[in-house]
């Protein structure tokens, strides 16, 4: 996955540990790019991935994460699960209370105004996908992981992330041409 | 990307679409410009709350047992006068909170329970059972006799209660501070008291059963989870009963990331259909406390 730069505002703090501010630098644009895809929402994105960087400095803290390399891998795995967490959260919470409260179906309000139709169709069609199938296919077409790098990330079995691509993309079809 | 052989009048396929589309939304995504200083904020905050809710925890504990103590003494001199009155712990008490917590749990498993109707669903909950006396008038005081009770918490840190709407929210647990989350959901029933629903670990995700499912023994169940040595403990308990009625356990993963569990669990079926939980567990390498507990509110088929 690309990293990209952080917002300018934030690149130079004196008195942060220079390793968290690096990790930051580099990591934490993509992971809310990539939160928000799977969550639908900006705001609970920014909330997973800045808790999931607490946890990593935490991790860190307790020399759990000593190797540097290794901390983007532990962070995308943090997002991935605080993201499923979220999204089984809202399923629950609807299930429980049966209130009126419905899981999104739609785009959330953070959906960009100037997205074309086309973005807008697709996204409404990946958010009917079960939230499993949703992230497999947002790792494989927006991350370009591997089925390997999707398995490590989801911990789940390569023959799984097979199956949820494929039963997702048939899905995604039939959702389209439903449309 | 599209093959390259197609012609130029073939259609993008469903996954060429989705990709464009990715793309497009996540470049339309512009974080906050303060997400660094929200970092920090947390960091901080998370070890000064961590101190703070062992402090106020430790104190309330202390008045509780003063209080259970005084109670103890107050009925033992009105033993006798009131055996006509049934023995319901009354919602609308001016107890408070925390104190009705102690004082109804001390309570509500010794003694026989009056027939009532109750006025809440018991599969529509986890904790505590409508068919008991035990009501709880906040939620931090259903959440800390459920993390206790149910679960086995022992060191208990709890953050703020987080509305999601007007009656229901999650409050954040973790047995002593800097282990891992538990969120536990709450809700204010119709009889206005408060009520758990269920609970979910950072790192234990159970994806069968599902909440309000009907167990059979023995029972399958998955789900993903990371834990010391992979092993996650469950346990089976009826609503209304702390007894366990059965408990294994299953394998997920020992190192990051969480990996997949599958099992299936045995437990000793009720004579009749009965509300009951599943509880996951992971504990300590250190000393066994209790790390992270996920809990489903199912349904407890008789024997068939």
């Amino acid at each position: 996955m690309m990293a990209t730069m952080a917002p300018s505002s934030e690149r130079d703090r004196p008195g942060v540990d220079p390793w968290l501010v690096e990790l930051y630098r580099s990591e934490y644009r993509s992971l809310v790019r990539l939160a928000t895809l799977l969550v639908d929402d900006r705001g609970a994105a920014e909330e997973l991935v800045q808790d999931s960087f607490v946890a990593a400095a935490r991790a860190r803290a307790r020399s759990e994460l000593r190797d540097v390399d290794a901390a983007p891998a532990y962070l995308r795995s943090a997002v991935l699960n605080r993201s499923r967490s979220l999204l089984r959260k809202r399923v629950v919470r609807h299930r429980h209370l049966r209130s009126v409260e419905a899981p999104p179906t739609e785009p959330g309000a953070d959906a960009p105004a100037l997205a074309g139709e086309e973005t807008r169709r697709v996204l409404a069609a990946l958010d009917r996908l079960p939230a499993r199938q949703r992230a497999v296919l947002v790792l494989r077409y927006y991350g370009d992981l591997s089925e390997a790098e999707i398995a490590d990330a989801l911990g789940i079995a390569r023959g799984s992330v097979k199956t949820h691509a494929h039963r997702g993309l048939r899905a995604l079809e039939a959702h389209l041409e439903g449309t | 990307m599209t093959d390259p052989t197609d012609g130029p009048h073939t259609p993008p396929s469903a996954g060429d679409r989705l990709r464009a589309a990715l793309h497009r939304e996540a470049a339309s995504v512009e974080p906050s410009d303060h997400g660094l200083t929200r970092i920090e904020e947390k960091l901080m905050t998370t070890q000064a709350s961590d101190r703070t809710r062992r402090w106020v925890l430790g104190s309330v504990a202390a008045a509780a047992v003063a209080l259970v103590a005084v109670l103890g003494a107050v009925v033992a001199l009105d033993d006798g006068d009131d055996t006509d009155t049934p023995v319901v712990a009354d919602s609308s008490t001016s107890t408070p909170p925390d104190e009705t917590t102690s004082t109804s749990t001390s309570t509500t498993t010794t003694e026989p329970e009056p027939a009532f109707e109750p006025a809440v669903d018991p599969y529509g909950v986890a904790y505590p059972s409508p068919l008991t006396s035990q009501r709880f008038q906040s939620p931090d005081s259903a959440v800390q006799s459920f993390a206790t009770e149910v679960l086995g918490f022992t060191e208990l840190t709890m953050s703020d209660f987080r509305p999601g709407d007007n009656r229901s929210g999650e409050i954040a647990i973790a047995d002593r501070a800097g282990n891992p989350e538990t969120t536990v959901f709450v809700r204010r029933m119709e009889d206005d008291a408060w009520y758990v629903l269920g609970s979910e670990a950072t790192d234990i995700t159970v994806e069968r059963p599902e909440a309000g499912d009907t167990l059979s023994s023995p029972f399958a169940t998955a789900g993903v989870a990371l834990a010391f040595e992979g092993t996650v403990d469950v346990l089976v308990r009826a609503q209304d009963d702390p007894t366990t009625l059965g408990e294994g356990f299953v394998m997920g993963s020992g190192t990051p990331p969480a990996g997949p569990f599958e099992g299936e669990i045995a437990f000793d079926p009720p004579s009749e259909e009965r509300p009951g939980i599943v509880v996951y567990r992971t504990l300590s390498a250190e000393d066994g406390h209790v790390l992270q507990a996920s809990s489903v509110p199912v349904r407890l088929a008789p024997a068939s």
